[in-house]
């Protein structure tokens, strides 16, 4: 599951602060730690130069001034018990420790500089300094020797360590509850759109506002807004559909409800008596206007569904010969003539649900015979990409008003009185863009009366 | 009483002309609105069907022209929309009434019925005259003796005759309501009728009156008038 925004912005902020927090004070213990020790050396250095100023020459060779109380008096450290030595190289011992090594390999140093090491000591470590000085007119090298007992400096730094690390710590558990909340406050007026969105009747598809939405949240919720608008007029549309579907159906339905209760009338009043030949043949009439509404509106939905059909390629051509030959009868009946060419094109394919392409080429020639002029021709045109199916009648021009209304559904010309549900040009239209193509009416003297071309893109895999 | 249908769907026009002829009524149908306003223009109606939805010329159009020609009988409208524009347009453009489709023949009947009654300004459903009362809706006439057998015809006769009480009916206003195109009614056929109905009346304190050179009136008996004033 994604992580929600509130633990995506957190992260990064807990993970910086505890980095940067943990840099911090592990840089200041160094750095205090670091401090300490060299102060602590300078003590230990002066507590040596102390002692070195003591040394004396003597014809005997160097000699300490003072008593051993008094030396250990001029070293004396209240927080750790300190050691020193007073010697020469050779291993005479002036004053001091005797176990109190010099160091080694420092032969190299300039006198009188200090010269620190840390040894090993029977009660712990011990941090030494040694001060190489000269004394007398020979400058015979005399070593002075201070040491400490490290556990001082071990002891300061634990101290330290509570003094930076304590407050770090508590100010870490106070800083993410305080991050927490100011995550949630910052994202507290995204919570109050999204509880807009839930609090919504799921009718109310208005505008979301955008006066309280923060500035990151804008573009989304301008873009929800413009889904809502679209999801509206989509909605609308359907509402509308479905109102006229209804309209549409009542009339036969009425039709069929009023001759079915005179057939129950006259059947009471005269029992076993035929029924009225007339009432039945208006009665199967109605049933059938409203069966083939029914059925051109599942047409339609089918269509407008689009990809949910069954898919294969499609030989235009023979479905086309197919289909002159079977409206040959209606046509006849009608009085009128549909001559075709679907030679024009032979061996062109198309990927399409076959039967809603019939389906949809069926309602453009019932549109041609039933409103058209007295003869129809159906042409096959193809090119490099698409094949079109064109339906030509000779009837009246149409107008500019009327070629682009009879795309709507349900429209009929208001002047005419014949059977149609006028969503035939509708199904074909959608059944066009549901295999990638499209559908051109054009009128007038130029196309020689109307034509409507049925456009679909020609199967790739087609066979040569 | 003669109703004009103006329905384009020709099973609905079939139906409806059934259910009305079934009251007796005589019913003339159209197809479109430009029928329906010479049908109007050539025969006078009691009340007329019109479909809203209709080719040529739609039913607001036909209302409107019927209307502005000073046409007062009643109008029934049928329309398949529900929109309450649709219906507020189709009475304010002089409408009686409004039906939905689909509808049930009785109910269309009835509204027909109701319509017609305002129109001649009766509140009620019954029709009377002195102790003679008549039901439009049963078609049963009742006397003080009890109930008078009526055939269709002298149903419609009697309707005609007790909507208007002591006025005098011209006999051609009596042929027009009477007949249809299907069947015309000749000026001997209603004195057929008159003559059988006078004989029904004998005795009901009610008489049909020729009223010379004009036609017939329905009124009280002498006698009867006499008794009670």
């Amino acid at each position: 599951m994604t992580p929600s925004l509130q633990i995506r912005l957190l992260y990064p902020l807990i993970w910086l602060w505890a980095g940067a927090a943990t840099l911090a004070a592990l840089s200041a213990f160094w750095l205090v730690g670091r401090s300490t020790d060299v102060a602590f050396d300078r003590i230990l250095a002066d507590d040596a130069r102390a002692l070195a100023s003591q040394v004396r020459g003597s014809e005997q060779g160097p000699v300490f001034a003072l008593d051993a109380g008094t030396a250990a008096s001029l070293v004396y450290d209240s927080l750790a018990p300190s050691h020193f030595a007073v010697r020469t190289p050779d291993g005479h011992i002036l004053v001091g420790d005797a176990h109190l090594q010099p160091p080694e390999n420092v032969k190299a140093l300039p006198k009188n500089e200090p010269v620190f090491q840390n040894i090993g000591h029977a009660n712990g470590a011990l941090r030494v300094v040694g001060l190489r000085i000269g004394v007398g007119p020979e400058q015979t090298p005399v070593w002075v020797l201070v040491a400490e007992d490290t556990s001082k400096r071990q002891h300061m730094r634990d101290e330290l360590a509570r003094a930076i690390f304590l407050p770090a710590t508590v100010v870490g558990f106070v800083i993410v509850p305080l991050l927490v909340l100011g995550v949630r406050y910052g994202l507290r007026l995204a919570s109050r759109t999204s509880e807009s969105v839930a609090a919504r009747s799921i009718n109310d598809l208005s505008a979301l506002p955008l006066d309280d939405v923060p500035q990151e949240l804008r573009p989304l919720v301008i873009r929800i807004n413009d889904l809502l608008a679209r999801l509206k007029a989509t909605l609308a549309h359907e509402r509308q559909f479905i109102a006229e579907a209804a309209h549409q159906l009542r009339t036969p339905v009425s039709g069929i409800r009023l001759l079915t209760k005179d057939l129950m009338r006259t059947g009471q009043q005269h029992p076993g008596a035929p029924a009225d030949p007339e009432v039945l043949a208006e009665l199967n009439g109605a049933a059938g206007r409203a069966t083939h509404l029914v059925q051109q509106l599942l047409s339609l939905a089918r269509a407008e569904a689009g990809a949910g059909g069954q898919r294969q390629t499609v030989a235009v051509d023979v479905l086309v010969r197919a289909m002159l030959n079977r409206w040959q009868a209606v046509a006849l009946e009608v009085g009128k003539t549909l001559t075709g060419s679907p030679d024009s094109a032979v061996d062109v394919w198309v990927v399409a649900d076959p039967s809603m392409l019939q389906d949809a080429l069926d309602n453009l020639i019932d549109n041609a015979l039933l409103y058209g002029g007295k003869d129809c021709l159906i042409t096959l045109r193809k090119d490099d990409s698409q094949v079109c199916v064109e339906v030509l009648d000779n009837g009246e021009p149409l107008s500019e008003q009327v070629l682009h209304r009879m795309r709507e559904p349900f429209w009929r010309a208001g002047e005419v009185q014949k059977p149609g549900s006028g969503l035939g040009i509708s199904i074909a239209e959608k059944a066009a863009l549901a295999f990638g193509g499209h559908l051109d009416i054009d009128s007038g003297p130029s196309v020689g009366g109307t034509r409507v071309r049925m456009c679909l893109p020609r199967s790739p895999s087609e066979v040569n | 009483m003669r109703v004009l249908i103006v329905e384009d769907d020709p099973a609905l026009r079939l139906g409806i002309r059934r259910a009305l002829q079934a009251e007796g009524w005589q019913v003339d149908v159209v197809e479109d609105g430009e029928q329906a306003l010479t049908a109007t223009r050539v025969q006078r109606y009691d009340a007329a069907v019109l479909d809203l939805g209709l080719p040529r010329l739609d039913g607001l159009s036909v209302l409107r022209a019927w209307r502005s020609q000073g046409e007062d009988f009643s109008v029934l409208v049928l329309t398949a929309r529900d929109a309450l524009d649709d219906r507020v347009e189709g009475l304010n453009t002089g409408a009686d009434d409004y039906l939905g489709k689909p509808f049930e023949p009785e109910e269309l009947v009835a509204r027909l019925r109701a319509v017609a009654r305002r129109r001649r300004g009766q509140a009620t459903p019954l029709l009377t005259l002195g102790r003679l009362s008549y039901s439009p809706a049963s078609r049963e006439l009742r006397c003080a003796d009890g109930e008078v057998p009526l055939s269709a015809r002298e149903a419609a006769l009697i309707e005609l005759l007790m909507a208007s009480p002591d006025k005098a009916l011209t006999k051609s206003r009596i042929i027009a309501s009477m007949s249809s195109w299907e069947s015309e009614f000749s000026p001997n056929s209603v004195e057929i009728y008159v003559m059988r109905l006078r004989r029904k009346l004998v005795g009901s304190g009610v008489r049909i009156e020729t009223v010379r050179g004009v036609g017939y009136r329905m009124c009280l008996d002498d006698e009867a008038s006499g008794t009670a004033s």
